[in-house]
């Protein structure tokens, strides 16, 4: 598990904000992204430790997934 | 997996609202590198399972639901983003209190239960100035009625509450070099007339009187002793000390008073 802050570092990563470009004859520009996913978490001083599931199989033993919807938004020079 | 400990709400709040910072930071940090468009964290809402316990103070704190652990609470917090001046907007100004002192710092709040002290804290009243915003006015059989203290206790807070108190002093630059003494404190003026002050036993020019600061000017004998104030019929007391020498210190080498010169009524 990591720190709540890099899972949604990771996300944001993942999700990309253009496509394409006028030389190519098209671009597409994301402006915002809703995310709604389940998380393995476990709650500690500093605050949310997290993790995306790893597996598609449940093992019969697994903690109640939780629940995590974020919004990005586009934010440039552009 | 460990389901870890149980904590507070507020200690999870502020421990995650310090994580979103760093997430913000962590993406704002994209935008630097170079990057023409990035993605900035507008809102966010987690749903956890938790499990409710109460400590020893009858707090309720919570944790996460374990593996198979059936029958959790689902606790579902939502995040935006707010600006700046949002937050000061919605802040408490502690420069904006007229009376700043904790509730503990009155000796009546001794004698408030555990149950009238947790009703308080839940109202948000933590400072006397708060204490007495609330009480202004209003019957204390109706707070009574809303908060459930009892009355006897409340009106026992309230009288202390409203008895002058020095909470300190420190000395800045008066007009041609003479030192001008700031008294810190509560309920130090009443209404149009001027409070007395004395220095050691002996009356002192007072400049400008208000509920929480006097100005005055001692005389140039004056280095130490016991200083009072006195308003309305009630006195509070302290020590004072001013700095040996002719010329006046600055005003960030003021004195504050510790508890040994600090005050009380």
């Amino acid at each position: 598990m990591t720190g709540f802050e890099e899972v949604v570092a990771a996300l944001a990563e993942a999700v990309p904000v253009q496509a394409g470009s006028p030389a190519e004859g098209a671009e597409i520009r994301v402006t915002d992204v809703r995310l709604d996913l389940p998380l393995e978490a476990r709650l500690g001083l500093e605050g949310l430790w997290a993790t995306l599931p790893r597996g598609l199989f449940s093992t019969g033993f697994d903690p109640a997934l939780d629940r995590v919807q974020l919004t990005f938004v586009a934010r440039g020079d552009v | 997996m460990t389901t870890g400990r149980a904590m507070p709400v507020e200690d999870f709040v502020q421990a995650f609202t310090a994580q979103l910072d760093r997430a913000q930071d962590l993406l704002a940090l994209k935008a630097r590198t170079g990057r023409p468009l990035t993605f900035a964290l507008r809102d966010l809402a987690v749903d956890l399972h938790v499990f409710w316990e109460p400590d020893a103070n009858g707090r309720m704190l919570m944790r996460h639901a374990g593996p198979n652990e059936q029958g959790a609470s689902t606790l579902h917090f939502t995040f935006t983003t707010i600006t700046k001046s949002m937050v000061e907007e919605n802040t408490l100004a502690l420069t904006g209190d007229d009376d700043p002192r904790g509730l503990d710092d009155l000796n009546a709040a001794q004698h408030i239960d555990a149950g009238a002290r947790k009703k308080l804290e839940w109202a948000g009243i933590r400072t006397v100035g708060q204490l007495k915003r609330l009480s202004h006015g209003a019957d204390p059989k109706s707070v009574q009625s809303f908060l459930g203290i009892p009355v006897l206790q409340l009106e026992t807070l309230l009288q202390q509450a409203a008895q002058p108190h020095i909470s300190g002093h420190e000395v800045i630059p008066g007009g041609m070099g003479v030192p001008v003494v700031r008294i810190r404190g509560a309920n130090l003026a009443q209404g149009a007339s001027a409070p007395e002050v004395r220095f050691s036993g002996e009356p002192v020019e007072v400049l400008e009187a208000r509920a929480n600061e006097i100005l005055v000017r001692p005389m140039s004998h004056h280095s130490e002793g016991p200083m009072e104030v006195l308003v309305g019929g009630k006195r509070a007391a302290g020590f004072y000390r001013l700095p040996a020498g002719p010329e006046a210190p600055a005003a960030s080498a003021s004195k504050k008073n510790g508890p040994a010169e600090g005050g009380s009524p």
